[in-house]
């Protein structure tokens, strides 16, 4: 059974690096920001791609009219791509978000988020791990190191009440 | 046949510690030769490393910093340069994954020991000791920085275990046991033997100091250190200038670069995704599991006074693991802390990662919360079990390793085969500066790594972090202002071929839009078409190659050729 597992859980990595790479994009807009449109220029291996982001639900895991826009690319393995995010204003003017090298190097899939905010320069798109309404990005970030806090507040109590458990004279 | 109770357990212990690991950095039990699991670019170094081991003992290779050649004796581990030169035989690219792989169940397996054999922990409380050492959030950075030769870490626990020996019966076997495994820990990385000192001035110290001390076994032990110590000073200063540049020379960026290698607040709680977008993904996470049983051992412990002195040693080092400024999650606090004194001195810049002395904090919690189990387990032995689960826990998602492991293939693309053998590679991309400095050191660590494939000679500086420096960084800074101009600079490749330099790859995506077309256009006026372009291996290259015939000039001809880059138009 164990040998098994083991052997459909190597087979399984084997046909994982065979297969193309995912890159996930995700972009986070601030609610006081308007784009009628948002696209990627990705520019890998020599060629160059144009992603038009969508927030309409109309990919995997997008919720409609969030405020995340997403696009997904499925291609060659590549360790790095020059990205260029840019916007188009509601007037059809387009602005320049982030221009810059982006490491993609897992071979599986690779998600690159932005969250596009205004800065006093303009409106700039940094570079985030996960990509998340308004306000909620830096919940999202944080979820892991909340979960550890309340796994210690569990566990000091846990020990304490073993403590208690321990010392007190009618325990077995 | 029966199985005795001791062998049973010792069985059990490296069959759970070695599960441990394989899903600790999963997938890389599945292509130990073939993938690398890394999120930073340490481990291209290591890889590169690793394959020059073939020298030793000669310490020192010509096929990169050409044609000046690097000393190995600035490889940080020597450890790792044995195990790949005693793997020769067989194959030294097993060196790093052996590391990784065999590097955590070996460190548990020694934290346990000294747990169970020297300070009374029973078994199975007593792996809550190795599960929290040897799988702990330092060892889940070394992984995913790279830096895989550091979780053979084993050293520290077995020489504070000798130190006891030596205490309390005085033979002069433990004493010189402890200093060769202080000696195993310096020469594994010189992190892990700042650590391992500390841990054994906390051990001995008192020791010495009571009346009746057994001197002779502890002064064996310093001796034997010092030695060690001496030997590897003496190498260090051996290994010439260009390699102990100190890599920052100003006070505002030593300060920031000791704090960008110092432990958060928060980080020793848990870690987020931010950590890898950023250098060492340092997420020294301390396991609450270990952390709540020590914070209540001064009632379950009050008379064990080998814990005390490491439980001592495990907050001191804390303590100065935080760094010249105490941050909460990034740079949040600055508020000056401990080694804010160093800031602006020389030895700021050899001393960058004060996190990497929480070694001994997660040695010192892993045997106290054992410890504190076993007092636990002896009223109640089923609640006090789940303290084992609640470690292992810690170990897999406190740290969140499996969680964030890379799958990057290690390869190298199909164009470098098309340069000419004996002749050295120029690897051409952007000059990083600012806060993409550390792409610099991607590349160039990156561009090793491909030479254990293609082994030709390289320009670049494949040890040692010294940004903006070296003969791959002159030659190629001239060669892009060359190229780029209109016309562009006359006799070219007259000039590349008098350095030994018989190729440029150039890494055309790096460079941005419109200087990648000039730069191409302008190296192939120069140099001609390119000899091979692949786009394989994760990347494209394009390989101009120069018309060479034979074997390079000698290094001294080269050398005087590299003298004169400066004063080229």
């Amino acid at each position: 059974m164990l040998k098994a597992l083991l052997f459909a859980a190597l087979a399984a990595q084997a046909a994982d690096l065979d297969a193309p790479q995912t890159l996930d994009l995700r972009i986070a807009v601030s609610s006081a920001i308007t784009y009628s449109a948002l696209s990627v220029e990705l520019s890998r291996l020599g060629e160059q791609v144009t992603l038009e982001l969508v927030d309409d639900g109309s990919l995997p895991d997008d919720v409609a009219w969030d405020g995340i826009y997403v696009g997904r690319l499925v291609g060659p393995w590549s360790r790095y791509a020059e990205a260029r995010v840019i916007g188009r204003a509601p007037s059809g003017e387009e602005e320049l978000l982030f221009s810059g090298l982006v490491r993609t190097e897992d071979r599986r899939r690779v998600m690159l988020g932005w969250w596009v905010k205004h800065l006093p320069q303009g409106n700039r798109a940094i570079r985030t791990a996960v990509a998340y309404p308004d306000g909620a990005a830096g919940a999202v970030n944080s979820a892991p190191m909340l979960v550890a806090f309340g796994w210690g507040v569990f566990l000091l109590c846990y020990v304490g009440w073993l403590t208690q458990q321990t010392s007190s004279p009618g325990a077995t | 046949m029966t199985v005795s109770p001791a062998r049973r357990r010792v069985a059990l212990t490296a069959l759970f510690f070695s599960a441990l690991s394989a899903i600790f950095s999963w997938p890389l039990i599945t292509d130990p030769l073939g993938l690398q699991v890394s999120r930073q670019f340490d481990l291209f170094s290591v890889l590169w490393t690793q394959s020059m081991a073939r020298p030793w003992p000669g310490l020192a290779t010509a096929a990169t910093a050409w044609p000046l050649g690097e000393s190995l004796t600035r490889a940080d581990s020597f450890v790792l340069l044995t195990l790949a030169r005693s793997l020769d035989w067989l194959d030294p690219r097993l060196a790093a994954p052996i590391c990784a792989l065999a590097g955590p169940p070996l460190s548990a397996w020694a934290a346990e020991r000294l747990a169970r054999r020297d300070l009374g922990a029973a078994w199975p409380w007593s792996l809550i000791a190795g599960t929290t050492y040897g799988f702990s959030g330092l060892m889940c950075t070394a992984l995913l920085e790279g830096h895989v030769y550091v979780m053979l870490a084993p050293w520290p626990p077995l020489m504070a275990s000798a130190l006891l020996r030596a205490e309390r019966g005085g033979r002069l076997r433990d004493g010189l046991l402890a200093g060769l495994y202080w000696a195993l820990s310096l020469w594994t990385s010189a992190y892990l033997g700042i650590a391992a000192a500390a841990l054994a001035v906390a051990l001995a110290l008192p020791a010495l100091l009571k009346p009746g001390a057994r001197w002779r076994a502890l002064m064996a032990a310093a001796a034997t250190a010092a030695v060690a110590g001496a030997s590897y000073a003496a190498l260090f200063l051996h290994s010439g200038a260009l390699e102990r540049a100190l890599s920052t020379t100003s006070r505002q960026s030593s300060v920031l670069r000791m704090s960008a290698g110092s432990a958060r607040l928060g980080g020793m709680a848990g870690w987020d995704p931010t950590a890898d977008m950023v250098l060492h993904s340092i997420t020294p996470t301390l396991g609450f599991t270990a952390l709540a049983l020590a914070l209540f051992s001064p009632l379950l412990l009050p008379r064990v006074p080998a814990w005390r002195r490491l439980a001592a040693a495990g907050v001191v080092a804390a303590a100065l693991s935080l760094g010249p400024e105490l941050q909460l999650y990034h740079s949040d606090l600055e508020w000056p802390w401990l080694l804010s004194p160093l800031q602006g001195l020389p030895i700021a810049s050899f001393f960058r990662h004060p996190a990497r002395l929480l070694w001994v904090t997660s040695l010192a919690l892993g045997v106290g919360g054992a410890l504190a189990a076993t007092q636990l387990a002896r009223r109640r032995r089923l609640p006090a079990l789940a303290l084992v689960l609640f470690a292992v826990g810690d170990a897999l998602l406190g740290t969140g390793a499996p969680l964030r492991t890379a799958r990057v293939p290690i390869t190298a693309p199909s164009a470098y085969q098309a340069a000419p053998e004996g002749w050295a590679v120029l690897e051409l991309f952007p000059l990083y500066e600012g806060s993409v400095e550390e792409l610099e050191l991607y590349f160039n660590n990156l561009t090793c790594a491909y030479q254990v494939h293609h082994r030709r000679p390289l320009l670049n500086q494949c040890l040692g972090t010294t940004l903006r420096s070296g003969p791959r960084w002159e030659v190629g800074s001239w060669l892009i202002d060359a190229a780029l101009r209109q016309p562009p600079a006359a006799r070219i490749p007259q000039r590349l071929t008098s350095l030994g330099i018989g190729a440029v790859a150039l890494h055309p995506d790096l460079f941005p839009g419109a200087s990648r077309d000039e730069l191409m256009a302008g190296l192939s006026q120069a140099l001609g078409p390119p000899a091979a372009i692949s786009v394989d291996a994760g990347e494209r290259v394009l390989l101009y190659t120069l018309p060479v015939e034979g074997a390079p000039p000698a290094a001294a001809v080269l050398s005087a050729a590299l003298d004169t880059v400066e004063g080229w138009e």
